[in-house]
């Protein structure tokens, strides 16, 4: 079954381009460029995610969200905002949003968000997390690659335990910042690289199949080695 | 019709009711005198008729009618009176042609309507009269017409007239005067703001070096002035930074793009080309959202996203965050002080401000040197303290470094936008904390000042 995504977004070129590159990942892509079109479409609860523009000619952005929630509709939102206004963010998931995004966005940055909206939270029983060679056990906080033990600080800890719970799915550096540091801001350094590189040495030694790999420049990705 | 400048003036409006108080004052001072005089004058006929009878009776004076023929000799203004009646009031000498009404010969002065006998007429005159008995039974009246007031009248409308008209007149020609004086002074005004409406900001107010009120008002809209052109160049100042810094990214993703499109031999040759583009997009788009950001923190009130913050917590949060990278460079990075610290804040907008200062202190140490971060409470407030062993910044640049832009000549070839520490200042003005550069012995220490509420 094909995964279907709705696009509410009034520029026709910046809905153009976001429509192409969800098409890309295999979504069926519907796109909705009024918010009486947009609602009407996402009141109907056919859609397995959708994205929101936050300003919308008719009907504003967060209104179709809040609209939707309260009709009872729980397919999983990110509202994309153009606005400079400092607390937007926490508007826009007050409304009901799920995730948030500021234009202008790369667009692997969307992509990764909508996968993460897509992906359904893991299942909290679990105690071990297992991907290829490479096993996470969440009660006594250590990882092993086969039988090495790769002696990983707690936040690299954490690192690991996100990528493995979006196996096969870009994250990008800022999702790893609001998801593992849990502060929300867009760290123009390297910072993120810096760990990452750090828990990358210890995940793929000298001599084995890499399992993380950088993606266009923006973010990474864990795969079970082939 | 339209009126004449000076009339709205307000000076004339002034000068206008300056001058109907003037009059009205001078009406009411004519009006006392005049009062005055006519009672005073009343006064002394009153008396002096009141006198006669007293003494015509006391003398029992046989032939009254000499007696009153010599009192009527030498009446040019026909305003005396004087009758002698029997006792059932029949005229027997005087010019009086009948007894006066409601009149009683009591010795008192009366109001009365008298008769008077005029070669053959009888004309009817309003008097004071006084009346007495004679030895003999009859009456013996004297009175005295006032109609003779009229002079008194008459003067007083004189002094009136070549009094008040002309200074009225007077005053209202200097209010005209003062006020063409006004209006030209404001049409001055007037045309030099049109000009500095037109751009001419280096132009100010004409100023007559008097020291009046237009002075004084037009040394203060000349002091607003210079503020407005000083903020305005430096806003231009700004906006030539602005463009600068879009500039230079923007030269670069062009030259890379279509060094990309005419070279390229490649697929990855072009990947290349292309990145290097994005890269240099995202840099200005950077700059810009950088600004957008210091604009609304400086605008607003983000009540939405404060709450109670633990400055202890960030500050850990932050050194567990660049510790490798201070690693990788050679930077010891140190956390010191009190380990919690709770206030009123926002953690994202809290995080961003100290993270700032870490990433730069981290830039601008060498090798080998120390970044400390010290969180200290005082008396009044929590301080936290970033301490580097880097160059440090110089005197004159320390409060100019907290600019948009700013960029001092040492910092001028380091990566980075220059935008940073603005938005620290504006973050912090945002929860009403101070930052500032503290003077150290060596290297730079910023000091943000938290107020906990």
């Amino acid at each position: 079954m094909t995964t279907r995504v709705l696009v509410i977004e009034d520029d026709p070129e910046t809905a153009g381009e976001i429509v192409a590159e969800l098409s890309s990942h295999g979504f069926e892509v519907d796109w909705a460029a009024t918010g009486n079109d947009g609602l009407a479409r996402a009141g109907s609860g056919t859609y397995d995610v959708m994205t929101v523009d936050r300003l919308l000619p008719e009907v504003d952005g967060l209104s179709i969200v809040e609209n939707i929630r309260s009709n009872g509709i729980k397919t999983p939102v990110l509202v994309l905002s153009a606005l400079a206004e400092v607390d937007d963010r926490v508007r826009g998931l007050k409304a009901g949003g799920d995730d948030y995004l500021t234009k202008p966005f790369a667009l692997v940055e969307l992509s990764a968000r909508v996968d993460a909206l897509l992906r359904r939270p893991a299942d909290p029983r679990e105690t071990v997390l297992r991907v290829g060679p490479l096993t996470l056990d969440l009660i006594e906080r250590t990882a092993k690659r086969l039988t090495r033990a790769l002696g990983i600080l707690p936040r690299e800890f954490q690192l690991l335990e996100y990528l493995m719970r979006h196996t096969g799915q870009v994250v990008t550096r800022a999702m790893l910042f609001e998801e593992v540091w849990h502060y929300r801001f867009d760290p123009r350094t390297n910072l993120v690289d810096v760990h990452m590189g750090r828990l990358r040495r210890k995940v793929d030694a000298a001599g084995e199949a890499p399992m993380i790999h950088s993606v266009r420049g923006t973010g990474f990705l864990l795969r079970a080695p082939s | 019709m339209r009126l004449p400048e000076f009339i709205r003036t307000s000076t004339f409006r002034w000068t206008l009711g300056m001058s109907a108080v003037f009059v009205a004052a001078a009406l009411v001072l004519v009006a006392v005198i005049y009062q005055e005089t006519s009672s005073e004058n009343q006064g002394r006929i009153d008396r002096a008729l009141t006198q006669e009878v007293r003494s015509t009776i006391a003398d029992d004076i046989g032939n009254t009618q000499l007696h009153i023929d010599v009192r009527l000799l030498d009446d040019p203004a026909r305003v005396r009176l004087a009758g002698v009646f029997t006792p059932d009031h029949k005229p027997l000498a005087g010019n009086m042609a009948s007894y006066p009404r409601d009149f009683e010969p009591d010795g008192k002065v009366w109001n009365v309507t008298a008769e008077r006998s005029e070669g053959g007429r009888v004309i009817n005159q309003d008097a004071r009269a006084v009346g007495g008995m004679l030895k003999n039974g009859n009456i013996y009246i004297v009175a005295r017409n006032f109609a003779d007031q009229a002079p008194l009248q008459q003067s007083m409308f004189h002094i009136l007239a070549i009094g008040l008209a002309p200074a009225t007149i007077l005053a209202l020609i200097c209010g005209v005067i003062l006020s063409m004086r006004t209006a030209r002074r404001i049409e001055g005004i007037h045309q030099m703001a049109g000009r500095i409406m037109q751009g001419y900001l280096h132009e100010r107010l004409p100023s007559r070096g008097t020291r009046d009120d237009f002075d004084k008002l037009v040394d203060i809209i000349n002091a607003m002035l210079n503020q407005i052109e000083h903020l305005m160049s430096e806003v231009k100042g700004v906006g030539d930074d602005i463009a600068h810094d879009l500039r230079t990214p923007l030269t670069r993703v062009r030259a890379s793009l279509e060094r990309g499109r005419d070279n390229a031999g490649s697929l990855d040759d072009l990947r290349r080309a292309v990145d290097k583009g994005i890269m240099g997009i995202d840099q200005a788009l950077g700059v810009t959202t950088a600004l957008l950001r210091i604009a609304a923190l400086e605008q607003g009130q983000r009540s939405a996203g404060f709450g109670d913050v633990d400055l202890g917590t960030i500050i850990s949060a932050i050194v567990e965050l660049y510790e490798p990278a201070a690693e990788d460079k050679g930077v010891t990075l140190n956390a010191g002080g009190i380990a919690h610290m709770v206030l009123r804040g926002d953690a994202d907008l809290l995080f961003e401000a100290i993270s700032n200062l870490v990433d730069n202190a981290i830039k601008f140490t060498p090798r080998g040197g120390t970044v400390a971060i010290e969180l200290v409470r005082t008396e009044h407030n929590a301080l936290l303290r970033v301490a580097d062993t880097g160059p440090g910044i110089p005197v004159p640049e320390r409060e100019a470094v907290f600019r948009r832009f700013y960029r001092s000549d040492k910092s001028r070839n380091a990566a980075g936008m220059g935008l940073g520490l603005a938005l620290v200042a504006a973050i912090s003005r945002l929860h009403g904390f101070r930052v500032q550069v503290a003077d150290s012995q060596q290297g730079c220490t910023v000091e943000m000042i938290c107020n906990p509420a």
